[in-house]
């Protein structure tokens, strides 16, 4: 059913997903900055 | 003199009456939290939330690993699709349950987007327990058919030459994809002009009748339109070519150091017992590792 759906399975533990979670922030928080994508809602 | 040492005593006796009485406080707290931890879990059916809506790209794996989870458990795990907001309803929602591990939300790269573009979000990332990734996706670079261009190169050069005639999609301001397109922007000098949708699936319906030209997708979102000759894809966002599109190049190839992905896991409240937190992993991992093993 993953495969269907077009995503590569992947597990992590929970320190894993946390990385995961902070490296998102980093990739787009300066960009969202950059080109003035913040919201006020 | 007297009444004063009476009083200094009577100080002291206080003091560590309350000294004491704190400790047997603690005690009694952990206690009841080594006990609570020790309780059978789950004695009843969990929820586990999906911000997007039923049968999409977040839903299918979700109800995926729900129904897997739910074997292994011995309790049913509910999917409940809570879709608006780019997810933080669901988030809210979560977060806003006792954290019991009894209500899971199906986190994503969308949390920590959130979180960065809305000023009101009404959640930390700090709030949530992570548990594990369940699913990674990469993005394609989707170019209208009528756009005179065949690879990453070509459509550079061709924007480059025609600024302000290529428009790219978007489906809201701090939407992964508007993010990534505007990063690539100015990765390659190019400027294209912006155009909002409300979803993916009408992106894709437009980029087929050419009436937008450029979108950065999840590739889930175009292999079918890409497999039917109805569009492009120039390259992807992954760190190696991908198994279902082995002849599109990486942007990395393409000299463009940009590697991305979206992705899908679960997640609970912080504060969650650590020995449910445990347990979900260690089920989920293992869920997710015969699917890929079955792949």
């Amino acid at each position: 059913m993953i495969e269907k759906a077009g995503s590569i399975a992947v597990s992590s533990t929970a320190g894993e997903l946390q990385q995961v979670i902070a490296q998102t922030l980093d990739d787009v928080a300066s960009s969202i900055r950059e080109f003035n994508l913040q919201q006020e809602q | 003199m007297r009444k004063q040492r009476k009083r200094e005593r009577h100080e002291m006796d206080s003091g560590e009456i309350t000294k004491l009485g704190c400790a047997l406080l603690l005690l009694a707290l952990a206690g009841v939290g080594a006990a609570r931890a020790e309780e059978p879990y789950p004695t009843r059916p969990i929820r586990l939330v999906v911000g997007f809506g039923a049968g999409g790209p977040t839903d299918i794996p979700a109800r995926f690993v729900a129904d897997k989870l739910g074997e292994a458990l011995g309790q049913r795990v509910v999917v409940e699709n809570k879709p608006a907001a780019a997810g933080m309803i669901a988030t809210r929602d979560v977060l806003s349950q006792p954290r019991d591990g009894y209500t899971l939300l199906l986190c994503t790269h969308f949390e920590p987007i959130n979180t960065a573009v809305y000023k009101n979000v009404q959640f930390k990332l700090s709030d949530l327990a992570p548990v594990s990734l369940i699913a990674k996706y990469y993005y394609g670079l989707a170019l209208a058919n009528a756009v005179p261009a065949d690879d990453f190169a070509a459509f550079v050069q061709y924007a480059k030459a025609h600024p302000g005639e290529v428009s790219y999609a978007t489906i809201g301001a701090g939407s992964a994809q508007e993010i990534l397109a505007r990063q690539l922007e100015k990765l390659t000098g190019i400027t294209m002009n912006r155009v909002p949708f409300r979803g993916g699936a009408q992106v894709v319906q437009e980029l087929v009748a050419g009436r937008v030209q450029f979108y950065v997708s999840p590739t889930l979102a175009i292999v079918p339109q890409y497999d039917a000759k109805q569009l492009k894809i120039l390259a992807v966002s992954a760190p190696e070519r991908l198994k279902n599109l082995a002849a599109i190049p990486t942007l990395t190839e393409r000299g463009v150091d940009f590697v991305r992905f979206g992705w899908l896991g679960v997640c609970a409240g912080a504060g969650t017992p650590q020995p449910i937190l445990d347990l979900l992993q260690r089920q989920i991992a293992t869920i997710v590792g015969s699917a890929s093993t079955a792949r």
